[in-house]
């Protein structure tokens, strides 16, 4: 609230200094002219005198030459009336003393020094010139002496102060009321109105009317009224200004809360971040200590608990300590930490991403990402770790690039034509390469040009046609064209003919023959394509097996280590030659390993002995398996082509991928899907393929049988129909040795000679599964149920005597029962009903069995489709 | 003119390797064979380099010391940097000493290195 005792005004102040200013300028000016009036005055008076004087003269000096002292009196009395004289004095000639001296009557009192400094004086020579003279220059008689008073000018000037001040001092007051008046009802009226009004806002309600002026609006603006406008405007700004603040007032505590809740959150995040996120997170300070938070997830990474333990000893306790790594990470620690971001930069790249570490006599791949954390003097305080298990993730890409190399193979072994061709390529593939390495191995100590010029041209006409053959098998197409690029350089002199290159030569030989092989695997093993190769490589897998197993360590440490060089050198090529790319990098790291303890002259130092040995050792393991395994596929190659996929499936695969091509939708996971029904058989086909079983069985037995397969068909994956084609085959010998009768006893019965046999295939849903169910009829002499279950109780297999007539039938599926006494030449192999019965409750199915006498028998399974 | 760096490295293939990835990346380089030549040299360009590069192990007078020389005596403002295989805590607390910038550990992939003379480079021109 404003102190209204010093209250001051503006209308004073300005009346104050319009007076003052107008006070100033007068007194200057009236006092010019005063000192005007006063000269004037002064000048008057002189110049009275003179005229007196010159008008008395005449007369004075004449009384004087006539000594006529009245009439010298009555001149002197009529000067003295003169305005302003107040004293006359005569001196004569001769005389000294005053002769005539008159003094104003009122000044008498006055002293005559006082009397004469009351203004001006004069001194005027009296002379007395003679009439009717001619005498010019007249006689000398005396002097007048006159002395005047300026009172009465003096008293004039007063007078005219006085009014002057009177006039000036009425007109600056009208003035001065007259502004005061006038600016206090134009404006300081408004001004004031205006502070009321601005006194009066009251914050909290702004929605009063706005301010007005308490006259009439003219058309234009004055500054008053900008002054009002202005006012109004900051008022509705203030309005809304206020109204955002009481908003942001009333709603401060509870965004308060939500941030504090927030943040809290956050917090809240963070910690469960900690908690559950599945990497490893942590800090190393300069100590190389790992320093908290520690997330959760740490302990499941490591398998133990890394708070406080040193970093070295945790994810570079693997890491030999005498390896250039291990003291370059050392190094890293030590001048990185309390230094800047530059330094970072030249070493922090160091710390190894990806290690590999023994967790719980576990091999783990571990993925570490490091990051930097600053202090606030931007040095380094700690290397944030963040560590990830990656040895699942590492395992699958590699399953699932292994997998897209089986599908790029698919697919280019699908496009290539018909199997025919394919095969025929394929084997001539193999006889060009296996030619090539023979040419080598043959020539590879000829040194001249001219000699060993026309076999290099033999191997380049190989891997020329090679790779012209192989049209669309892109791998080998690559492969061959690299080295085709090689041996043509050196046929042209752009590259040294010399051992390495014919080391590499012989490498990448095996290299192409191992490219071939892996093929050959894939349309094998995904397209069972049946494919039989014809490579001498694979052949005496067996000699190369016991060579390798009798491959022992002797007495004789640098004999075995020769035996070793040799034994390795081979089975590397060979390696490579059946794609086995990681086991061939293996053995040759041992044999560089061997190499370099040779040349240092360290063979036989205990711990190189040890680390070769173990390194032996490892490779020796995974030789042994791959090795048998090669063994037996290349046993199985060259014993009988694999039934193939039948050629209906391979035409639908085609034909889908085609579909999928011209639709642009061919990708990873479309073409996958529809490779995975390559390996579907359909499952009428299946049915169908028991016809030469039949008609084998039926002429052993004597009997007329026709297969009749009808129904809807299905694929089904090869597991499964293996499965089925195993049951279904018991079925059907059971149904042609017992059930079916032979032509002559048929046609006792009434019944067609030839009997039939009908597999009907049908898809069912059940509780949204699909089944595949399938009938098998014979129109045999049927199961006697009365005589299965004699023979039950007979042989101890059932105790119940009273069993439904219903349930005697399933006595079929007991174990060892059998229908007829005697052990029929068929049916006493292979598999009892029983294990039917078990192999399809396994397949997730079931089983039905209904039979008439005489009439025939009916076996229904049902089967789920997926 | 580009950046003048000083690089300071006994083995000849080596010194040759650096000089010419420096220069590669747009640097002139001044180069001597041990720590009494680099201080020669550096005396000879008035102190006027931008960055000095150098091995830690050499004849004559190592890095270490040439650093502390350099630094004790103020001949240069230019921040050092070196070469080294692998870096103790001692060592690094001498480095501190004698004004040692940053450590490098040999072997180092081109770019890093480039990477890192130019970071301390542009930091030098932006601080002085």
């Amino acid at each position: 609230m404003r102190n209204d005792k010093n209250k001051s005004s503006i209308a004073t102040k300005m009346i104050f200094f319009i007076l003052f200013v107008t006070v100033f300028v007068a007194s200057i000016t009236s006092s010019v002219i005063i000192t005007q009036d006063y000269q004037k005055e002064m000048k008057r008076v002189e110049d009275t005198m003179t005229d007196v004087t010159t008008g008395l003269i005449k007369t004075l000096s004449m009384s004087i030459y006539t000594e006529d002292e009245d009439q010298i009196n009555q001149t002197l009395q009529g000067i003295l009336n003169v305005e302003g004289v107040v004293e006359v004095e005569v001196r004569l000639e001769d005389e000294t003393e005053d002769t005539y001296n008159i003094v104003k009557e009122s000044l008498k009192n006055m002293s005559k020094k006082e009397r004469r400094s009351l203004g001006p004086s004069k001194k005027i020579k009296i002379v007395y010139f003679e009439e009717d003279s001619n005498d010019k220059e007249g006689e000398f008689v005396g002097h007048l002496f006159l002395y005047s008073t300026l009172q009465l000018a003096k008293d004039k000037i007063k007078k005219q102060i006085i009014n002057f001040v009177i006039i000036q001092m009425s007109q600056v007051l009208f003035l001065a009321i007259s502004i005061f008046l006038i600016f206090r009802f134009l404006v300081a009226k408004h001004i004031k109105a205006m502070a009321v009004y601005a006194e009066r806002i009251d914050l909290n309600d702004l929605s009063g009317p706005d301010l007005e002026l308490d006259r009439m609006r003219g058309n234009k603006n004055d500054e008053l009224q900008d002054l009002t406008d202005s006012f109004n405007d900051m008022k509705g700004n203030l309005k809304s200004a206020h109204a955002k603040l009481k908003d942001y007032a009333e709603n401060l505590e509870s965004i308060v809360d939500e941030r504090t809740m927030e943040l809290n959150q956050e917090k809240n995040n963070v910690t469960k971040l900690l908690h559950n996120m599945s990497q490893a997170v942590f800090k190393v300070n300069e100590n190389q200590q790992i320093v908290g938070p520690v997330s959760d997830f740490t302990k499941d990474v490591f398998g133990e608990d890394i708070l406080g333990k040193n970093v070295m000893d945790i994810i570079y306790r693997d890491i030999d300590k005498k390896s250039i790594l291990y003291s370059e990470i050392c190094s890293v620690f030590n001048v990185s930490f309390g230094e800047d971001q530059i330094q970072w930069f030249a070493v922090g790249h160091i710390l190894p991403e990806v290690l590999s570490l023994t967790i719980n006599d576990r091999k783990r791949i571990i993925h570490s990402v490091h990051d930097p954390i600053y202090n606030d003097e931007e040095e380094l305080e700690y290397i944030l770790y963040v560590v990830e298990d990656v040895t699942e993730k590492v395992r699958k890409e590699e399953e699932l690039s292994k997998k897209d190399e089986q599908l790029k193979i698919m697919q280019e072994a699908i496009d290539f034509g018909t199997r025919k061709d394919l095969f025929k390529v394929m084997n001539q593939n193999f006889g060009l390469i296996i030619e090539c390495m023979n040419i080598l191995r043959k020539n590879w100590k000829l040194e001249k040009r001219e000699e060993y010029l026309p076999h290099l041209n033999y191997i380049f006409r190989n891997l020329h046609t090679i790779k012209g053959g192989s049209r669309n098998l892109k791998t080998i197409r690559d492969i061959v064209h690299k080295l085709e690029d090689d041996v043509s350089g050196v046929i042209h002199k752009e590259i040294v003919y010399n051992k390495k290159f014919i080391l590499k030569l012989e490498k990448e030989l095996h290299k192409v023959h191992g490219t071939l092989f892996r093929y050959v695997r894939v349309i094998n093993e995904q397209l069972r394509m049946g494919f039989n190769v014809n490579s001498d490589i694979l052949k005496d897998m067996g000699q190369k097996y016991e060579k390798f197993n009798n491959f022992d360590e002797t007495d004789n440490w640098l004999g075995y280590i020769n035996f070793l060089e040799d034994e390795f050198t081979n089975f590397s090529k060979f390696c490579l030659a059946i794609n086995e790319n990681e086991v061939f990098g293996k053995i040759d790291s041992v044999l560089e390993k061997i190499k370099e303890n040779k040349v240092a002259g360290v063979l036989e130092k205990p711990d190189v002995k040890v680390s070769i040995t173990n390194s032996t050792l490892e490779i020796k393991k995974e030789l042994d398996e791959i090795l048998k395994n090669i063994k037996i596929y290349s046993e199985k190659l060259n014993q009988s082509i694999e039934e193939g996929v039948p050629t209906e499936n391979i035409t639908w695969v085609k034909k889908e991928i085609w579909n999928l091509q011209e639709k642009g939708k061919l990708d990873k996971d479309n073409f996958e899907k529809v490779f995975e029904r390559i390996n579907n058989e359909s499952l009428l086909s299946l049915m169908k393929s028991f016809q030469e079983n039949i008609e084998e069985m039926s002429e052993d037995l004597g009997k007329k049988v026709s297969l009749i397969v009808n129904g809807d068909d299905d694929l089904i994956d090869t597991k499964k129909a293996q499965d089925l084609r195993g049951v279904l085959t018991h079925i059907v010998r059971n149904s042609l040795d017992h059930g079916i009768e032979a032509p002559a006893e048929r046609k006792k019965r009434g019944k067609q000679e030839s009997g039939s046999l009908v597999i009907t295939c049908s898809k069912e849903n059940e509780k949204n599964r699909r089944f595949l169910k399938i009938d098998i009829e014979d129109d045999g002499s049927g199961i006697d149920s009365g005589k299965l279950y004699k023979k039950a109780l007979e042989i101890g297999a059932i105790k119940d005597e009273n069993m439904k007539e219903a349930d005697k039938l399933n006595l079929i599926f007991l174990p060892s029962l059998s229908t007829k006494e005697g052990v029929s030449e068929i049916s006493g192999r292979g598999v009892g009903m029983d294990a039917v019965k078990d192999m399809i409750l396994k397949m997730g199915g079931q089983i039905k069995v209904s039979s008439t006498v005489s009439k025939g028998t009916k076996f229904q399974i049902t089967i789920p489709e997926k | 003119m580009g950046k003048k760096v000083l690089l300071v490295e006994d083995t000849v293939e080596y010194r040759e390797k650096l000089v010419e990835d420096l220069e590669k990346g747009g640097y002139t380089v001044v180069s001597a064979s041990n720590g009494l030549e680099g201080i020669e040299i550096l005396k000879q360009e008035g102190g006027k380099v931008d960055l000095i590069v150098s091995d830690l192990h050499m004849p004559e007078l190592n890095g270490l010391e040439m650093a502390k020389k350099i630094f004790d005596e103020n001949m240069t403002k230019a921040p050092i940097m070196i070469l080294t295989t692998d870096a103790s805590k001692e060592m690094k607390k001498k480095g501190k000493l004698a004004g040692i910038k940053t450590w490098i550990l040999k072997p180092i992939k081109k770019e890093t290195f480039l990477g890192t003379v130019n970071l301390l480079v542009e930091k030098f021109s932006s601080d002085s």
